[in-house]
């Protein structure tokens, strides 16, 4: 099976702002969290990925064609929802079914109609005319239903209450059963990343930290506590310090010099995600 | 053909969606068009300058205000200005082709039925006009409908948007109004004509000539400003 | 469904290993029926926070020694195990459980003699209990 998003050394300057080096790929059947603080890049990520603009240097290619070439069949794999949508404003939910709907050839009308039914989405209403949280369950339920290979959700979660952003995790989960597919979310919601994802695509102020699977990462952060505090001003893995409390991305070779020092911890654990996204984003690692 | 198709499929579904709108746009222009020809008497005795600003300001920029706000050009975020409705289309699977040709199919939906009504009015309202005999009054027709493609085919282009701040704006609005200045002094100093009466004239004097002029010209506009607004398309940056 | 299955991040044990222990003392213990459907890869990721691929090792290695089954489109079956097999999931895990209290209470440097002698006394409350 070949990858579906094949992104090569893409780079692209905003101003003073730069993005990239990027690489990434996506394979069917994956889940990808864009995770990064705000500012850094994922909006502008995605909207490369649909040749909504130019990329300085580098190619994305979908499904095998690049998306600033000539051939366009790619659009029809891809479902794409921004932050905001654009041009909806004068539409109501029906009148957007009607326009959105034929163009995709495996649309799921029962699905739609059941996202619109739980969710309780008023369709004969104006989209300006919806609250913030029915707007994005409308542009869902407008979304997921086209089945396209590819799901990019750019915060798809952030107005949503409680039992939607519940309800949204089943169906995600649900659509994803149903065949290849695969999903790219930027998501600053811990529950979307702990829930839905099975890799971590992290970014720092444009900057690619790494494209990580969720229990490599887990797995590779440890917290000690130390008997004295270190007078070592940095030792082998550590990222962090408070005290006698020191963190590795490392553990191995902070275990393999602690001992060797003969330097004694009371205590391990392993760390929260939420902890670990902090360290990887935070400007001092 | 098939891009057409779609194109014209998704002009005609958009179009639907505001046809209230246009319905109720299109009869207060039409309310406008009758106090103007019938009680402002701006083609007495030749065009005046002011008469003829009138006339093409309805002419061409008319159509564009029947246009459902959302279909204006407007800022979508930063320095970028687009046409919401050109954003939503980009997101969507349809080939660069199909959204450019359907922008121009959903402004002709506005533009050619509200500029072939004026230029009825202009037939039933105005001696100068309705005078002109059949085949002038043809060629007339065609010169006019040939300007709103090779020169009001711009507004659909612009709806590919373009980055707009201070400087931008102001020099092109500079750029447009002295070029349009330019263009009338030199028909009222130089040739001591109106620009309506001078087509007006020409409709007369050599139908065939300007008609076919015209047709060409507006072939002209009608390759060049498609492929500018995909140009445009695959140039800017909608971030 | 949800699986009443408990992930440490403490543990030593890889996460996909205890996966793997738990649904084999959930099937081998009846807790879960031969027959039954279990909760597809992705919905267990989601149940447990666990990307799919660590469950899908774990799926693997169970389909692998038979404690599972995959029906093409159908999803995934608790498989009829024979007895003995059943047998010896429950001793490993008694013996596991067993193990692990044990390092537990060598790691804080427990003699042998005296976790016999914890051990004696717990086994003698039950004793008395009965």
């Amino acid at each position: 099976m070949k990858p579906f998003v094949e992104i090569t050394q893409v780079k692209k300057k905003i101003d003073n702002f730069h993005l990239g080096p990027i690489n990434l790929t996506i394979e069917p059947g994956t889940i990808t969290s864009l995770v990064g603080n705000n500012g850094s890049g994922k909006s502008t990520l995605m909207k490369l990925m649909m040749n909504l603009a130019n990329t300085d240097s580098g190619s994305i290619n979908l499904f095998n064609q690049n998306v600033s070439g000539d051939e366009e069949q790619w659009k029809s794999f891809v479902s794409y929802q921004s932050q905001k949508m654009i041009g909806w404003d004068a539409f109501t939910g029906e009148n957007l079914k009607c326009f959105i709907a034929p163009l995709y050839e495996h649309w799921d009308e029962q699905l739609f109609q059941r996202i619109v039914e739980h969710f309780a989405i008023p369709l004969n209403q104006r989209f300006s005319k919806l609250s913030q949280g029915s707007q994005q369950k409308l542009t869902l339920a407008l979304t997921i239903p086209r089945n396209t290979p590819l799901l990019l959700l750019d915060e798809p979660t952030a107005y949503l209450d409680i039992p939607a952003k519940t309800h949204l995790m089943d169906i995600l989960v649900e659509w994803m059963d149903q065949g290849e597919r695969s999903i790219i979310i930027a998501s600053h919601q811990i529950e979307d990343i702990k829930k839905l994802s099975d890799y971590l695509f992290v970014l720092r102020n444009g900057e690619m930290i790494g494209n990580f699977e969720k229990e490599a990462l887990t797995e590779r952060y440890k917290r000690y506590w130390l008997r004295s505090e270190l007078t070592e001003s940095s030792i082998p893995g550590e990222v962090f310090r408070d005290r006698v409390q020191v963190v590795s991305n490392h553990p191995k070779e902070t275990e393999h010099y602690l001992q060797e020092k003969g330097l004694q911890w009371t205590n391990q654990s392993s760390l929260d995600l939420e902890e670990i996204i902090t360290l990887l984003l935070s400007p001092t690692r | 053909m098939k891009e057409w198709k779609q194109a014209f499929w998704l002009a005609g579904t958009e179009w639907k969606n505001f046809s209230k709108h246009a319905v109720f746009t299109y009869t207060l222009c039409l309310l406008y068009i009758v106090i103007v020809f019938a009680f402002l008497p701006i083609f007495e005795g030749g065009t005046t300058i002011v008469g003829d600003i009138l006339f093409i300001v309805i002419f061409l920029l008319f159509p564009a205000w029947i246009k459902p706000k959302e279909s204006h050009v407007q800022k979508i975020s930063g320095e970028i200005w687009a046409s919401p409705s050109f954003i939503m289309l980009q997101q969507l699977p349809i080939r660069k082709n199909v959204i450019v040709k359907s922008r121009f199919i959903f402004h002709s939906f506005y533009s050619f039925p509200f500029q072939l009504t004026l230029l009825l009015c202009l037939y039933i309202l105005t001696p100068e006009v309705r005078n002109m005999g059949f085949s002038a009054y043809l060629a007339f027709v065609i010169i006019w409908l040939a300007i709103s493609i090779y020169i009001g085919f711009f507004l659909p282009t612009s709806d590919g948007g373009d980055i707009i701040n201070w400087k931008t704006l102001l020099g092109s609005s500079l750029f447009f109004i002295l070029l349009g200045a330019a263009i009338l002094t030199l028909f009222h100093a130089v040739l001591d004509v109106g620009f309506v009466e001078w087509t007006i004239r020409i409709a007369q004097e050599f139908p065939l000539l300007s008609a076919i002029v015209s047709i060409l010209l507006a072939a002209c506009g009608f390759f060049y400003w498609p492929r500018s607004l995909k140009k445009t398309m695959e140039k800017l940056d909608y971030l | 469904m949800q699986l009443p299955i408990h992930l440490s991040n403490e543990s030593r044990e890889p996460i996909y290993h205890q996966i793997e222990h738990q649904l084999k003392a959930l099937i081998a213990s009846g807790h879960i029926q031969a027959g039954t459907a279990l909760p597809s890869i992705r919905g267990l990721a989601k149940d447990l926070e666990i990307s799919v691929i660590t469950i899908r090792r774990a799926y693997q290695n169970l389909e692998y020694q038979g404690f599972i089954e995959t029906k093409q489109g159908k999803g995934t079956f608790v498989c009829d195990i024979e007895d003995a097999l059943k047998q010896q999931v429950k001793i490993n895990s008694v013996y596991e459980t067993i193990e692990r209290s044990i390092e537990t209470a060598m790691s804080y440097n427990y003699t042998i003699e005296q976790i016999e002698e914890i051990f004696h006394n717990i086994l003698m409350s039950y004793k008395k209990g009965e």
